[in-house]
């Protein structure tokens, strides 16, 4: 086992000769990654993709930029691709809108499912408002807004200046909002 | 609530999945570290039994106008190989026009999101900009390591440490040294996008260098039938590019070999001017 203070640039520098090391990126970090796919894809296609992701980094270790201490812009970026690639590869635009109805609690706590309730009614009008961003705008939205990166590990995993991904969350935000504002709006009227 | 919040709120109900969740994949993943043989990741492009007649028919165009020796059976990484070393004999010859540090680089494209506009500072430490469906976004320049804080177009009223990016570097303008200034970067196809296609001024004689060292990519081959993110048709290169990065081709104009964008993307205009808002 590798010992838990070593950052991840260092275990992947290990991996490249000890190829089973890798595992301890896996450890690291697949609970968030597969968490986003579900959120992108559906929980099905997020099973198969997670294990994708780790292999296609895996062997692109060699090229980890090993400056980096942290991997996860580096793994969010694949994941990302992987994404694409396969809304591409199944001639459907995006599965955005039933994707993004989270997973249903199976611990049956009580308050989880009254917010679930919330969730549902307020998802498809999210989904719709992000079904109508660019993809690129929708990346950066997503790893920002879910994910939690910063513009620069933004600008690292999806391998695109800072000033980029600015523009592109800017341009997402204001288009989400117009979107949420007109419905609320709507609804109250 | 606001966006974002609505949106994080989606994320902070969904639990992570679990270690039981999670052992298929992980179990997938230590077979594939166990068999040592990094397995070839991405999925090429599938071609259909017509598209491989098209891309033989491409080729013929090639060769036809290109007056390679090789006519009919060569393989279709020579032929590739054979368009950029055109493309970068017939780049070489242009003048190098390099910006001074206080100019920027104008761009003119039309991209997925439409049309686009933007100047960059030759050496990163000047305020450029990018127009683009209506929008003026500030690039705030980082000048003595430190840049302004922007959110969109609002200002912040601080700064941050940064390191300039310069849209202007010297680059090698010979194929060995470009090979070896390629060779010390995580990864020679981002520097490859990022400065010979982004906005970013390259002298002809390094993008010729750039050409060269292509022609030597593995897997690589010409994409029947092109055409750039404005629709004009060309000869599209691609090769086989890592999984972590964006697929792409490279769409060259068939007569004149000029780049003219991507699968995506599209140049129209490309110079140097004094000042953010000029055109050239």
């Amino acid at each position: 086992m590798s010992p838990p203070d070593e950052d991840d640039a260092a275990i992947i520098r290990r991996s490249l000769r000890e190829p089973e090391r890798f595992a301890a990126i896996f450890d690291r970090h697949a609970a968030h990654i597969m968490r986003y796919l579900a959120h992108r894809l559906g929980r099905q296609v997020a099973d198969d993709l997670v294990a994708e992701t780790f292999l296609v980094a895996f062997g692109a270790r060699a090229k980890f930029d090993l400056d980096r201490r942290d991997a996860r812009p580096w793994l969010y970026g694949i994941a990302t691709n992987l994404v694409r690639r396969q809304q591409r590869e199944d001639g459907r635009e995006y599965r955005l809108r039933a994707a993004i109805v989270p997973e249903p609690n199976t611990d049956g706590h009580a308050d989880r499912v009254a917010e679930q309730v919330t969730a549902e009614a307020m998802n498809p009008l999210l989904g719709a408002a992000l079904t109508g961003l660019s993809s690129g705008d929708r990346d950066v939205l997503l790893l920002v807004a879910w994910e939690g990166l910063s513009y620069d590990e933004v600008a690292q995993a999806l391998d695109i200046p800072i000033g980029t991904v600015r523009s592109r969350l800017s341009r997402a935000r204001k288009q989400v909002r117009a979107v949420l504002t007109v419905k609320e709006s709507v609804n109250r009227g | 609530m606001d966006e974002m919040t609505q949106l994080r709120s989606v994320v902070d109900q969904t639990p992570l999945p679990t270690a039981t969740d999670l052992a298929p994949a992980r179990a997938r993943l230590m077979a594939g570290l166990t068999a040592e043989q990094p397995r070839k990741s991405r999925k090429r492009l599938i071609l259909s039994a017509a598209t491989v007649v098209g891309l033989a028919a491409a080729i013929t165009g090639v060769v036809a106008f290109g007056g390679l020796e090789s006519v009919g059976v060569a393989p279709p990484e020579a032929e590739a190989a054979a368009f950029l070393h055109e493309a970068a004999d017939a780049v070489r010859v242009l003048p190098a026009t390099p910006p001074l540090p206080g100019q920027f680089v104008y761009t003119r494209s039309e991209t997925t999101e439409g049309a686009r506009e933007a100047w960059h500072s030759a050496d990163g430490e000047h305020d450029g900009m990018i127009r683009q469906q209506g929008q003026d976004i500030p690039l705030p320049g980082c000048k003595d390591g430190r840049m302004r804080v922007m959110r969109g177009d609002y200002d912040m009223g601080m700064t941050e440490p940064c390191d300039p990016s310069p849209a202007y570097r010297r680059l090698p303008t010979d194929t060995a040294g470009m090979r070896a200034y390629l060779k010390g970067k995580p990864n020679d196809f981002d520097i490859l996008l990022h400065f010979a296609i982004q906005e970013r001024y390259v002298s002809p004689q390094s993008m010729a260098a750039l050409f060269e060292v292509m022609a030597d990519y593995p897997g690589l081959e010409i994409v029947e039938d092109a055409t750039d993110g404005a629709g004009r048709h060309g000869v599209g290169l691609t090769w086989e590019q890592p999984a972590d990065q964006q697929e792409v081709t490279l769409v060259f104009d068939p007569e004149t070999h000029a780049f003219l964008g991507t699968e995506d993307t599209a140049t129209f205009e490309h110079a140097i001017v004094d000042a953010v808002g000029e055109r050239p």
